[in-house]
């Protein structure tokens, strides 16, 4: 794989020369693009009879995910993984993401058999230099059940206005061949009435194209408290724990790099397509508009497999 | 002015069916006078003077018969009590009916009476012509009443249910490159502001109706009302048609309507365009094209930035991506997001934005790019004012448009990049700019030399198609006496634009968002997305108009094989146009050989007539789709599409009295002979040519 990224890296860098302004955008949004991230050191991973999941040492993404039971690969590709991205615009300048692949973690720790910690401190924004934000993050695995829990200190002058986490920068079908996976959510909450939204093999843009580098979609929780990502006989259910919910958050996947055809809609069937990774990204959001030298907890996020039709991944939520 | 309200729609519709109910049940028919030529028979009742049978000579279509049905006319008044009266010919005020001549009546109706039995001095007199098959209304209203008349729907058709062979119904009008189709069930709506005309469309025969005057006058809707959803004596189940002039005639004035023009036509949507054409030919001011754009050309399609303030690509680094142009044969940038808060922010601003460079800069980058022969093609907007700008709160505000009730008009603005803005929050909310107000045209114009200083080959005007949801400004001091209709405003702001451009160049291209057709007087350039449903029917009205069709797939064979179909213009627009050219070199390639192909064969392909499917028949075993072009010298070209995702289709062409024929694609573009049975691999094009 390294060589690989090598030989890619040898390939792009030319035209990367030429194009360095749209390239710096884009891999400034896209967490995918592997040249600007760091090599990995080293996993450290959680895992029960369920799934495994695994994350990169030095930059703590998420750079596996799989459900055992079912041998599928849903965070498939390591040089896709991501961590987590926020957005803190300055006072003259609203544009100022902070990336998770380009900050260094202080911490990717295994407490225990079923709980990891990572930290990052000191975040590098975009246009506004280092921050003094502390992100930290706590994973723990029970009975199949992955939570994220996320706490943001925010000793900064500036508002952070979202942030998305945790973050799958390759969420895989089972296959290429895979015929069917979408996300199904209940509107209103309610676990009747689901509705499907296709992933793949076709994936329809949902927000303005003037707006998006790439195909979006974006749940809302009046749609949805939760949302099933299903195939055939097998989803992955995420939700999140709203008891404390006191802001928004939205699921959001993006396709990248783009669709074969806007005709047919159909998602590039391959690894790479014109030398780019085609790869879904999909993350929880939260809008926390978190105010200057404070302390915010998120809310827990839930992962969880299982096996079954979209009815059974709906029972696993629990309001 | 400030005691005019706008009727909510749903109470208009309850308030109509109600009157519509009780005068039926009173209504007496009397005799009869018609008009009729071959091709179509009218006829009115004397004692009404409504229209109750109108026949098409050619079919056995009636489509409005049942004269108990039948309706004269409506008004809606605004009373200075803000409330709404609805005036109907009245049963004891009955009609002058004369026929003035074989092909002419006269009708008039005076002394209207409203719902509440109260007389009102208005008059309303109707000219019924009836010419070669096409009967044309022409209504003067003289309103001597001090209430201001919103509405007249006139004509007014009370039952339009019956389709020949009781075949399906379609509704078929212009809007957005595209001929949109509803079925007459479900109430469709056209209105003037994006169509002149709509069809009424049924399997091999339609009814054209058209406004008959392109100048946008006032708002014309054409209106499709299902009335009861159960069959009975008094209410039985119908369709009403009617056009509704949403004309505002001033109290003590009189007012001459737009003419409404009613033919029926013989086969598809092409047949009942032609009646359009037809009629356009006579009003319709071709505009001036540069040569570049006249030949086979490509556009790409770049943003820069965005309200969010992204400065992605400042104006020195923008000559790399010309380079790419000129690299590639294609022949303009569309350059968005240039201006002062990038796309969407700041409007109607034309500055250039700090973040990314100077003036110099900018304007030193157009000269290098179009002395490659990449034309730059500046991207922006004039309709709205950004609600967020000071320019706004000092001196903007004075220029919007107002409801009745003074309230300001909004427009939501458009979502970027950010999390934030992509859940609605922080967008840019934007004022609807008055065009009818001389002075905001002056304002426009100011900002437009910004554009014209700037160097660039053209401008395209981004949603130039619409003002929002806003239809009139009810603002008084705006120089004319309100309610001012916002596309009456297009073509003199249009005019003075062009008249601006022209001391500098008659080359600078003008270019907007799907022009209303009308527009296109002004704006020749036409900029819009298609979906595999599309229809080409702005193609079919102008088969050299140039139309230009994004292109975001990073493997888009299919739409560009319909590019190819349809004569648009390729705009790449890789990363939803915020890429590199080379960013998708499988359509570009693929893009490339098409545009090849069409200089190749350029007589055929490009300068030739299209006629869409007309004048050829083409069966295949799978999914396909084809066009028609007719060249100067008569020969005729068909490219078939064929749709198929895995599949390699047999395709056999047939041409009336055909000449020999071969065949090319955009890949094997050296042509080989054919009988016109040809096989054509998935995601492919095939053209067939005659010698």
């Amino acid at each position: 794989m390294a060589s690989q990224r090598k030989n890619l890296k040898r390939q792009l860098l030319p035209t990367l020369w030429i194009c360095f302004p749209a390239a710096l955008i884009l891999g400034v949004l896209s967490l995918g693009d592997m040249l600007l991230k760091p090599a990995f050191a080293g996993e450290v991973a959680l895992h029960d009879d369920s799934v495994s999941i695994s994350f990169d040492s030095r930059s703590g993404a998420l750079i596996r995910f799989e459900d055992k039971k079912k041998k599928w690969n849903i965070e498939r590709r390591p040089e896709l993984g991501n961590s987590f991205r926020l957005f803190a615009p300055l006072p003259d300048r609203r544009w100022n993401p902070v990336l998770g692949p380009k900050q260094t973690a202080t911490e990717v720790k295994k407490l225990s058999d079923h709980e990891i910690r990572l930290q990052w401190k000191n975040l590098v924004s975009e246009n506004g230099g280092e921050l003094p934000l502390t992100l930290t993050a706590e994973v723990t695995l029970t009975n199949g059940v992955l939570r994220f829990d996320a706490t943001l200190e925010n000793d900064s002058s500036l508002t952070v206005e979202t942030i998305d986490y945790p973050y799958f920068g390759d969420f895989s079908t089972p296959s290429r061949e895979c015929t069917n996976m979408a996300v199904w959510a209940a509107p209103h909450g309610s676990q009747d009435g689901l509705v499907p939204d296709e992933l793949y093999p076709h994936f329809h843009n949902e927000k303005g194209y003037w707006g998006v580098f790439w195909p979006t979609k974006i749940l809302e929780p009046d749609r949805s408290h939760f949302c099933l990502i299903q195939t055939s006989g097998e989803g992955v259910h995420v939700g999140v724990d709203t008891a404390s919910s006191d802001y928004r958050w939205q699921y959001v996947f993006e396709q990248h790099p783009a669709l074969m055809s806007t005709i047919t809609e159909m998602v590039p069937p391959t690894d790479s397509i014109s030398g780019v990774p085609v790869h879904l990204e999909f993350r929880v959001c939260h809008l926390i508009f978190q105010k200057p030298h404070s302390t915010m907890k998120l809310m827990p996020v839930t992962v969880q497999c299982y096996q079954g039709d979209q009815h059974t991944g709906s029972e696993l939520h629990k309001p | 002015m400030d005691t005019i309200l706008t009727f909510p729609p749903r109470k208009l519709l309850a308030g109509c069916a109600f009157a519509i109910a009780a005068m039926l049940a009173a209504s007496v028919p009397g005799n009869e006078i018609t008009l009729q030529d071959g091709k179509l028979l009218a006829a009115f009742d004397t004692n009404s003077g409504a229209l109750i049978r109108l026949e098409n000579g050619a079919t056995s279509w009636v489509a409005d018969q049942h004269p108990e049905l039948a309706v004269p006319f409506r008004l809606n008044m605004f009373s200075p009590a803000q409330k709404h009266d609805f005036v109907y010919r009245d049963k004891n005020h009955p009609v002058t009916a004369q026929k003035v001549s074989n092909h002419e009546i006269r009708l008039q109706w005076k002394d209207l009476v409203d719902e509440q039995g109260k007389s009102l001095p208005i008059a309303m007199t109707v000219d019924v012509t009836l010419t070669n098959g096409a009967l044309m209304f022409t209504a003067t209203l003289e309103n001597h009443s001090p209430t201001m008349i919103e509405s007249i729907d006139y004509p007014y058709m009370g039952d339009f249910d019956e389709a020949p062979e009781g075949t399906p119904m379609t509704v078929k009008h212009l809007w957005y490159g595209n001929l949109p189709s509803e079925d007459i069930s479900r109430k469709p709506g056209v209105q003037s502001k994006q169509s002149l005309f709509c069809l009424v469309q049924s399997t091999n025969t339609g009814l054209y109706v058209e406004m008959h005057d392109p100048t946008q006058p006032y708002l014309l809707n054409f209106i499709f009302d299902r009335r009861s959803l159960t069959k009975s004596t008094n209410g039985p189940m119908r369709t009403e048609f009617h056009t509704s002039h949403v004309a505002y005639v001033h109290p003590d004035s009189t007012m001459m309507l737009a003419p409404v023009v009613m033919r029926f036509y013989r086969g598809d949507w092409h047949a009942g365009v032609d009646l359009y054409k037809a009629w356009r030919a006579i009003w319709f001011k071709q505009p001036h094209l540069p040569a570049w754009i006249q030949d086979v050309n490509s556009w790409q399609q770049l943003q820069i930035n965005s309200p969010e303030q992204d400065f992605r690509v400042p104006y020195t680094n923008l000559i790399s991506y010309a380079q790419q142009c000129a690299d590639n044969g294609v022949s303009a940038i569309q350059l968005v997001g240039w201006n002062h808060w990038g796309q969407d922010g700041a409007d109607p601003a034309q500055d250039i934005e700090p973040g990314l460079g100077t003036w110099q800069q900018l304007h030193d980058f157009i000269a290098q790019s179009q002395a490659k022969n990449v034309k730059v093609i500046l991207f922006a907007k004039l309709n709205w004012a950004d609600l967020t700008m000071p320019w706004y709160t000092n001196e903007l505000y004075k220029y919007q448009c107002e409801a009745p009730d003074g309230k300001r008009y909004d427009q939501g603005g458009y979502q970027y990049f950010t999390p934030t803005q992509l859940a609605n929050i922080g967008v840019h909310r934007r004022a609807v700019m008055d065009f009818c107000d001389p002075a905001y045209r002056d304002v426009a114009t100011k900002e437009f030399e910004k554009i014209l200083a700037l160097g660039s080959a053209g401008w395209l005007w981004d949603e130039v198609c619409h003002h929002a949801t806003v239809l009139y400004n009810f603002a008084p001091s705006h120089g004319y006496n309100p309610p001012g209709y916002l596309y009456g405003g297009d073509l003199p702001l249009s005019e003075q634009l062009r008249a601006t451009a022209d001391k500098v160049s008659p080359d600078f291209l003008f270019s907007g968002e799907a022009p209303e057709d009308w527009l296109c007087q002004y704006f020749p350039g036409s900029y819009f997305r298609i979906n595999a449903g599309s229809v080409p029917v702005n193609r079919y009205i102008d088969p050299q108009e140039p139309l230009v069709v994004s292109v975001i797939g990073f493997d888009d064979r299919e739409i560009l094989n319909l590019i190819l179909m349809d004569r648009y213009i390729i705009e790449y627009e890789p990363y939803n146009f915020k890429g590199y050219l080379t960013d998708y070199p499988l359509t570009l390639a693929y893009g490339k050989k098409i545009d090849a192909l069409r200089r190749k064969y350029k007589a055929y392909l490009w300068d030739a007539e299209f006629r869409d499917t007309l004048g050829a028949s083409v069966t295949s075993d799978g999914s396909s789709r084809y066009s028609v072009f007719i060249t100067a010298s008569g020969k005729r070209a068909v490219i078939v599409v064929n749709m198929e995702s895995s599949k390699t289709i047999t395709a056999n062409v047939q041409l009336p009295n055909p000449r020999k024929l071969i065949v090319a694609t955009p890949e094997s573009p050296d042509a080989t002979s054919t009988d016109g049975a040809v096989k054509i691999p998935p995601r492919s094009a095939a053209v067939l040519m005659e010698q």
